[in-house]
């Protein structure tokens, strides 16, 4: 296990130091300047000259290259040009509401899809089935961004039900920091009030972002109970006279778990570029629009660090899923 | 072009299984008693007319800026209404077609040679060319494929042909890793061994003999990837990072729209639509032609 692990985390070597040289090199090929960017219209030659002396951009790539990595194996992923911030300050500051975003989406489509899932496995061909089937056709034909842009029309321009953007409103104070997850922090500070708004602001941006996932979770779980439905193990809990619950919670579900996990795990690459969308449509400050932002800017440092993160994320919970197999399936221990 | 009968019986002619016409029959027969697939393929016909010639559908000049007009709902002159700057909605959403359709197409298309070229030498080569192609394609399957694709474009900077590239960049390994797999499986069958036997070279027996038969999963794959496409140029677009204005295209026209939702319910819905209904009518033909194409996960 720990040999795989072990294994597994020197493989992101490479994938990283790939990721970095893919970017580098393509961000210092474009014709425009961002230092020109960041400085704006009115700067002199001089200010120029200064802030690119400053950036180190005057040396040939290879050596900004080197530089680089030798930052990041550090963990400074260098300044951005925009801010004048380091980048893993940027970074970390934008974490913790897209970690909101996500986990409200994964949990809320988890608990929507799965049951959904069974439910249509024990039906099949009945109208919970046909309804799920209608569900993922619709799901995987909308562009997220529509999506967002439907329910804004919907819930914010026509009724006025629920806002359209930020985390909390203008008048509310962000409550202290323990997580950087308003609803955390707000429940845990005991302050009621910025909780319920911060969980209103929070509705429509992971409607949108579960809606990735919804339905394929519900697929998969479906095809994956149907499976085990027919296995010994499920006739003999029946038999014993467990509760039909019991039979397909436990019995039945568990065993269906991993499929279930591995397509949850590939997708993730999705619902990163989901949170992007849904970011930028609910001006919900994450990394994703923090991404956007540096892209409209050229801020390539933050933009690679941006890369960084997203990539090493990405390998880490495909390696979570792994070990999560063998924790759920002990045939599956290596 | 032989027909398949003929090339099956052609002496020395490749020993290829195609789908046989009655598989297609029963197949089509099938569209006919499912009206979704039917109508899908309907829509599918008609979009791609649309792309042709989208002059033919509307009067309008997709990028008229007429200030007189601005963010008119919709009406009978103007079907869709129109946007900011008083350009019929209808119109755009007509000429976007072309923009959607056909860059999708191209990228899947371009993707699918570079993969396939790549998995299939790896896959009949073997050995170190096999194992150095497969860590690149590792490596590239290893990132999020929007997430690259944005960080790409925004090096090479915004625009529809940098896009595309950077689309195919981040798509080939795909096609590369379908292929390879195809090729290994295929190339164990008996009627490889006998066209070696025969005497035939390793080129012939790839391109003539293999590649062939691992054609149906590599059509299923792209159709449904079109529809991938078409979303993700859109998202790309949506973000500005696609087409640039005036050309009307259909993620652009959401990201417009969505600033003006207190006014014009209408600008941001109607393109958007026109998106998810050519995705819905992508993926239901794709699905069919899965259906026809490999009845075994027909349930």
């Amino acid at each position: 296990m720990v040999v795989l692990v072990v294994r597994r985390l020197i493989a992101l070597i490479p994938l990283l130091l790939g990721v970095t040289v893919v970017l580098f090199v393509l961000t210092h090929l474009l014709p425009a300047d961002p230092v020109r960017v960041a400085l704006g219209q009115d700067a002199t030659p001089e200010q120029v000259r200064a802030y690119r002396e400053e950036l180190q951009l005057n040396t040939p790539l290879w050596q900004q290259y080197i530089r680089y990595v030798g930052n990041l194996i550090r963990g400074d992923f260098g300044k951005s040009i925009i801010s004048r911030r380091p980048v893993v300050q940027d970074l970390r500051a934008f974490f913790p509401a897209t970690l909101e975003l996500t986990l409200t989406s994964i949990i809320f489509s988890s608990v929507v899809a799965i049951p959904l899932g069974i439910s249509a496995a024990v039906n099949r061909g009945r109208w919970v089935d046909r309804l799920a089937q209608i569900l993922s056709l619709f799901t995987a034909s909308m562009p997220v961004f529509w999506f967002g842009v439907l329910l804004q029309i919907i819930f914010y321009a026509r009724s006025g039900w629920l806002p359209a953007a930020d985390r909390l409103d203008a008048d509310l104070t962000p409550p202290a920091t323990i997580t950087g997850m308003y609803t955390f922090d707000s429940l845990v500070a005991g302050d009621t009030a910025v909780f319920f708004n911060a969980l209103k602001h929070l509705v429509l941006p992971a409607l949108v972002l579960s809606n990735i996932n919804l339905a394929i979770l519900a697929r998969i779980t479906r095809s994956s109970m149907l499976d085990v439905l027919g296995e010994g193990y499920v006739v003999t809990a029946r038999a014993k006279g467990l509760s039909e619950r019991r039979v397909l919670y436990r019995h039945a579900l568990e065993n269906a778990l991993v499929p279930i996990i591995t397509i949850a795990g590939m997708r993730f690459g999705d619902l990163m570029a989901g949170a992007i969308l849904t970011e930028t449509i609910f001006s919900w400050p994450g990394i994703g629009r923090y991404a956007v932002f540096s892209i409209e800017r050229i801020d390539y440092p933050a933009l690679i660090g941006f890369a960084v993160v997203a990539t090493l994320l990405y390998a880490l919970v495909n390696l979570g899923v792994d070990i999560m197999y063998a924790v759920i399936d002990p045939r599956m221990r290596p | 072009m032989r027909s398949a009968v003929a090339s099956e019986r052609g002496k020395g002619g490749p020993l290829r299984k195609p789908v046989p016409a009655a598989r297609w029959a029963k197949g089509l027969s099938w569209v006919v008693r499912d009206p979704t697939t039917a109508l899908a393929a309907v829509v599918m016909v008609l979009l791609v007319v649309v792309a042709a010639v989208p002059q033919m559908f509307t009067t309008y000049d997709p990028v008229q800026i007429n200030p007189g007009i601005r963010l008119e709902g919709p009406s009978h002159a103007h079907v869709f209404g129109t946007d900011h700057l008083g350009r019929d909605l209808f119109a755009r959403v007509v000429f976007g077609t072309r923009t959607s359709l056909g860059t999708s197409a191209l990228v899947v298309l371009f993707a699918a040679l570079i993969g396939v070229t790549v998995g299939s030498l790896a896959g009949y080569g073997g050995g170190l060319v096999d194992e150095a192609l497969m860590r690149v394609v590792d490596l590239s399957l290893a990132f999020p494929l929007l997430v690259l694709a944005m960080a790409i474009v925004a090096a090479l900077g915004p625009g529809l042909r940098n896009a595309m590239l950077a689309l195919i960049f981040v798509w080939w390994s795909q096609y590369a890793r379908l292929a390879r797999g195809l090729v290994l499986q295929v190339r164990e069958r008996e009627f490889v061994t006998a066209a070696r036997a025969l005497g035939a070279s390793g080129v012939t027996i790839l391109y003539r003999h293999i590649l062939p038969n691992c054609f149906p999963p590599l059509l299923v794959k792209a159709t449904l990837d079109i529809a991938v496409a078409v979303l993700v140029t859109a998202s790309l677009s949506f973000l500005g990072l696609g087409v640039l204005p005036p050309d009307p295209d259909w993620g652009g026209m959401v990201s417009n729209g969505r600033t003006f939702i207190l006014d014009a319910w209408w600008y941001p819905t109607f393109p958007g639509l026109a998106i998810f209904v050519t995705v819905m009518a992508l993926n239901l033909v794709g699905d069919t032609i899965r259906d026809i194409l490999d009845p075994r996960i027909r349930e």
